[in-house]
């Protein structure tokens, strides 16, 4: 699981910092002793980008979650999960179990969706110390909400995300139909 | 409109919007009402359903009604043919409602990639009830993680082939190691596959008064040394044969095919003078040479590797023995 996680970040880092800062955190990452897989997720490799470009790690995780939703697979994937953004959200509890169909090691924690006046609050209801889920999450929405062309506001709150959506079609958004291309594009 | 007719319309509305997929029938054939999802992918089945549709089940009639009633009637699952295009095939079930009408709920399952292309499906198309999505998704995903996963193979295939490449290498002379002759001298060993002995030359060398180098100029001039033999080795022999060192100044040279005396001894003095020219100038006393023992197999009571290595070991000490810088053939 690892491998794919690490490969993940190594694609977000080559096309947003460039060849340069990858492989100079490989040769870090050869000098350091590496860390057993025991089910917890390695993005040791993110933290150590951000100590060398000086950026917080949130701003990172979540940089790459948005980045996630512009990997063609990736957002084809999220986008038959819901049919416009509200009900992308509304259905983002169960993101961790369609997660889990594809990589069963993958430790996403549960959400929670709750509606409020203006938007939606989605909770994280396991343990995520670190908060990387959380700023992930934010990117993600941050960049699903682009794709659909929704305009909205979205708040980091204690161990919870609010929604403020402004409009559903701020925007034309993305093109998406059910048949996909022949062959999966490139991850880069 | 009768009364009968008008609710036929209504229970028709209701319909499509819970079974998108359903198709009702009169007996004859008929249609009623078709769910929207079924008439973007045959927009004309009120024009009938001969051409259209046809029984998939093997061994029965590709008359559309036929195989519709045997399946409602025998309360059968029902296959049904979307023609022209063939590779689709719809299944479902059926039932009879009033009047003898037949009420079918088809779906796509294996086959709704090819419906979604044909008929430019969406999300909407589909009942909430309906895994088409949940399907779609885990098609898309799984065909992302193996294509990841068969590029992990690819790297780990090419990982493996380079350590073992490295295992059998003398990282010194980047000659093969004593693994290395083990290997290919154990496989030189068995016939071939058609179940003949595969002759070969084996010869086994060690350098002469290379001690004095390594004592007198020291280990860093031992090594260029041992490097610089590799090379001579490496040069004198043929793309198929194989060189390796097997200990400090021990090497062994394996040369399928080659039999001939004459050409053995060639390859010996070839060897003796280019290792000769390898003492270093600052060496005073006895020049480097060296010493080689060969053995052309097949010969008698040597069918182990072992024993192979002993015979072409005697004969290096033989040429030890008189006088050294020399080969013996044997």
């Amino acid at each position: 699981m690892n491998r794919l996680v690490n490969r993940a970040i190594e694609e977000f880092l080559r096309s947003t910092y460039g060849e340069e800062l990858v492989q100079a955190l490989e040769d870090d990452a050869t000098a350091e002793v590496r860390v057993p897989d025991d089910g917890r997720m390695d993005t040791s490799a993110l933290a150590r980008a951000a100590k060398r470009l000086s950026k917080p790690f949130s701003e990172m995780l979540e940089d790459m979650g948005a980045w996630m939703t512009r990997i063609e697979p990736i957002r084809r994937l999220l986008r038959f999960s819901g049919r416009d953004f509200k009900d992308f959200l509304l259905r983002m509890d169960e993101l961790p179990g369609r997660a889990n169909l594809v990589l069963p090691m993958l430790p996403v924690p549960r959400l929670q969706v709750e509606t409020s006046e203006r938007g939606v609050r989605v909770m994280i209801i396991d343990p995520d110390p670190q908060l990387v889920w959380q700023f992930l999450f934010v990117g993600l929405i941050r960049g699903m909400a682009d794709d659909f062309g929704a305009l909205c506001l979205i708040t980091n709150d204690e161990g919870s995300i609010r929604i403020d959506i402004w409009d559903e079609q701020f925007s034309e958004g993305r093109l998406f139909c059910l048949q996909g291309a022949p062959a999966l594009q490139g991850t880069t | 409109m009768s009364m009968a007719g008008k609710s036929c319309l209504v229970r028709g509305a209701a319909l499509a919007q819970l079974l998108p997929m359903h198709l009702w029938l009169r007996d004859d054939g008929t249609v009623i009402s078709a769910g929207p999802t079924l008439a973007k992918l045959l927009p004309d089945l009120d024009a009938g359903l001969v051409g259209r549709l046809s029984g998939a089940r093997p061994g029965e009639p590709a008359d559309p009604m036929t195989a519709i009633r045997g399946a409602v009637d025998g309360r059968r699952r029902l296959f049904l043919r979307v023609e022209p295009e063939s590779r689709l095939v719809l299944r479902g079930h059926g039932v009879r409602v009033f009047d003898g009408s037949l009420l079918l709920n088809l779906g796509f399952g294996i086959g709704l990639h090819h419906a979604i292309r044909q008929a430019g499906l969406t999300d909407a198309d589909f009942a909430p009830s309906d895994l088409a999505m949940e399907l779609l998704f885990l098609h898309e995903a799984n065909r992302g993680v193996l294509m990841e996963l068969s590029r992990f193979n690819e790297q780990l295939a090419e990982s493996r082939a380079s350590a073992l490449k490295q295992a059998q290498t003398d990282p010194l002379t980047g000659l093969g190691n004593r693994r290395k002759l083990d290997l290919t001298l154990s496989s030189a060993l068995k016939p071939s596959e058609t179940g003949d002995i595969r002759p070969f030359a084996l010869v086994h060398l060690d350098l002469d008064n290379f001690k004095q180098v390594n004592d007198r100029l020291g280990h860093q001039a031992g090594d260029d040394l041992l490097r610089a033999v590799g090379k001579v080795l490496r040069d004198q022999i043929r793309r198929a044969d194989t060189a390796t060192r097997i200990g400090g100044d021990e090497f062994v040279l394996l040369l399928p095919g080659m039999i001939s005396r004459p050409a053995l001894e060639q390859l010996s003095g070839r060897i003796i003078t280019a290792i000769n020219a390898l003492t270093p100038s600052q060496l005073s006393g006895p020049p480097v040479s060296t010493s080689l023992g060969i053995i052309i197999w097949p010969t008698d009571g040597a069918e182990h590797p072992d024993e192979v290595l002993a015979l072409a070991d005697e004969a290096l000490y033989a040429s030890k023995r008189s006088g050294r810088s020399r080969a013996t053939i044997r």
